[in-house]
């Protein structure tokens, strides 16, 4: 395996401007990371601890205050300037909230097209076929096709998102709390879907959660982030069974016990 | 009310209303398209042994003027007929111009930022702190009074409000979601400005500019009335008024009939911009 995502002294800080206070945030701090080809890796953490500036960017949508990313051991800055289309066809995102993240005037046949039409990419009737094997493939059939985001349940819109970002064939996907806004009931089943995709296809995955159990679902690979830094980077088994950071323990103790344990205690 | 009830078998839904506006604008739209044809006499043809007769129905009424003629002998249904279509003309292309620009500003001001929105919203803050009647002096009396010149000066008086408006659209849509994700595929400004940015300015723009054209409507008239707008003897309402107001009390239809056009036309399509407005965004 090579490494595909690179951060390297990776800094972010935001509200540094004239009018902001002294300094602003520094929502990631000098970050190293490296994430291999097809690997599968959650980020964990609070809210503000920087987890999802962190994913974007890793891909390239918001710039670094400091340091920089590699894609492919190039400077991502440069990669992007040499082939723009290729490496943002390689480097695709699913947001967390998904009735925010597809546009409302479009059918789900030409959201889950977009990339396509972006790029140009086969005739017409080669898309369409496309986006029905995509639908097919992330659990919608065909009639979905022709509705619009507001008709479809969170669970069903999480799906469109997913099958967008599919569709440019990526090589790396960062899911950015994809199931944060979704029922708990319809959670499951969207990141076993998520999992058997990324997996089947040998997608990389970076999943940011502040649901620790989430992100054991699909990630063998799990970091803790506080404050703008990685303070723990551990194999999902280690992390999971013998925590070091007192973060990371305090994360672990602050997952609810399932209902039955409930009843146990009282 | 055939017309009405054909529109609200089309759109069973539409409050009566609103679709009585909604008739009243598209006869005064055809009134004012078909104006030549339609005017039994020449708006500017006068007769001096028929001066200010009253509207028919009144004691001296001439039959072939229903609505009375002016202190010239002018036909006031001609003439009100003319000068509708001479106002709505002016009004509604004035306030396409100041649509276009202001929206064109407002787009680059939105999505470029830094410097060329900054010096594109000075300008924007300059038109509105500047005292828009020193302004139409200043253009009449630099560039004349043609039709053109008072077309592109009514465009002057809104097209900020379009800037202003199309800017915060820009500001409030590159920040959602669906946006990033279509960066994230690649887009570049250009695909994101077409498909995802100017498709939802559409709605409040329309709402914009049917909310402006009264005001338009209105300031054509008041350039008129003042006798700064188009000059005599083409007919405006403004103008109509302007003219009559002298015999207001011998002869107030005179005033009355071209007010009664100005009242109907605005009252329309206001209410059509209101309810518009409620349709695109209920919280506004």
């Amino acid at each position: 395996m090579t490494p595909l995502l690179q951060a390297v002294g990776l800094t972010r800080r935001f509200g540094a401007g004239l009018l902001a206070r002294r300094g602003g945030v520094t929502a990631v701090a000098d970050v190293n990371l490296t994430l291999m080809e097809g690997e599968a890796v959650g980020i964990v953490g609070e809210s503000g601890s920087g987890k999802s500036t962190l994913g974007r960017l890793l891909l390239g949508l918001i710039p670094p205050s400091a340091g920089e990313v590699r894609y492919r051991g190039r400077p991502l800055g440069a990669a992007l300037a040499a082939d723009r289309r290729g490496v943002r066809r390689a480097l695709q995102i699913v947001q967390q909230d998904p009735t925010a993240a597809l546009d409302p005037r479009w059918d789900v046949a030409r959201l889950v097209r977009e990339g396509l039409d972006i790029h140009g990419l086969g005739t017409p009737s080669e898309r369409a076929a496309r986006v029905a094997g995509l639908l097919a493939d992330v659990g919608l059939d065909a009639g979905f096709a022709a509705r619009r985001a507001h008709e479809l349940s969170g669970g069903q819109k999480q799906r469109v998102a997913i099958a967008r970002a599919l569709a440019l064939a990526p090589e790396f996907l960062f899911a950015d709390e994809p199931v944060s806004a979704l029922d708990v009931s319809v959670r499951a089943q969207v990141l076993g879907l998520l999992n058997r995709l990324r997996a089947a296809r040998g997608i990389g995955l970076l999943m940011v959660s502040h649901d620790i159990a989430a992100v054991a679902a699909c990630c063998e690979r799990i970091l803790v982030m506080q404050r703008g830094r990685i303070v723990e980077d551990a194999p999902r088994a280690t992390l999971l069974r013998t925590p070091l950071h007192p973060h990371t323990r305090a994360l672990l103790a602050a997952v609810p016990p399932p209902p039955v344990a409930l009843l146990a205690t009282g | 009310m055939s017309a009405t009830s054909a529109l609200r078998r089309v759109a069973p839904r539409l409050p009566w209303p609103i679709a009585l506006a909604l008739t009243m604008a598209a006869l005064l739209l055809i009134a004012a398209l078909a104006a030549p044809w339609i005017a039994p006499f020449d708006p500017d043809r006068t007769q001096l042994l028929r001066r200010l007769r009253p509207p028919a129905g009144f004691e001296g009424a001439h039959p072939a003027h229903w609505f009375g003629t002016d202190q010239l002998g002018r036909d006031l249904v001609s003439r009100a007929l003319h000068g509708l279509r001479t106002s709505l003309g002016i009004a509604l292309i004035g306030s396409v111009i100041g649509c276009l620009i202001g929206t064109g500003i407002g787009l680059l001001a939105g999505y470029l930022r830094g410097r060329v929105e900054t010096a594109l919203m000075v300008i924007v803050d300059a038109q509105i702190a500047l005292p828009y009647l020193l302004l139409v002096l200043l253009g009449l009396a630099v560039f004349g009074t043609s039709t053109w010149v008072v077309i592109a000066l009514v465009s002057l008086a809104g097209w900020e409000n379009y800037a202003r408006l199309a800017r915060g659209q820009v500001l409030s849509l590159r920040e959602r979601p669906f946006v990033e994700a279509s960066l994230a595929l690649g887009a570049g400004p250009g695909w994101v400005l077409r498909q995802h940015i100017m498709p939802h300015l559409a709605a409040p723009l329309v709402v914009q500019f049917t909310l402006g054209l009264p005001a338009v409507l209105l300031l054509e008239s008041s350039l008129s009335f003042l006798g700064i707008g188009v000059q005599p003897p083409a007919a405006t309402l403004g103008r109509m008024i302007g003219e009559g107001r002298h015999q207001m009390l011998t002869a107030p239809w005179v005033v009355v009939v071209p007010t009664l056009v100005i009242l109907a036309l605005t009252l329309c399509v206001q209410a059509i911009g209101d309810w518009l407005r409620d349709r695109a965004d209920p919280r506004a």
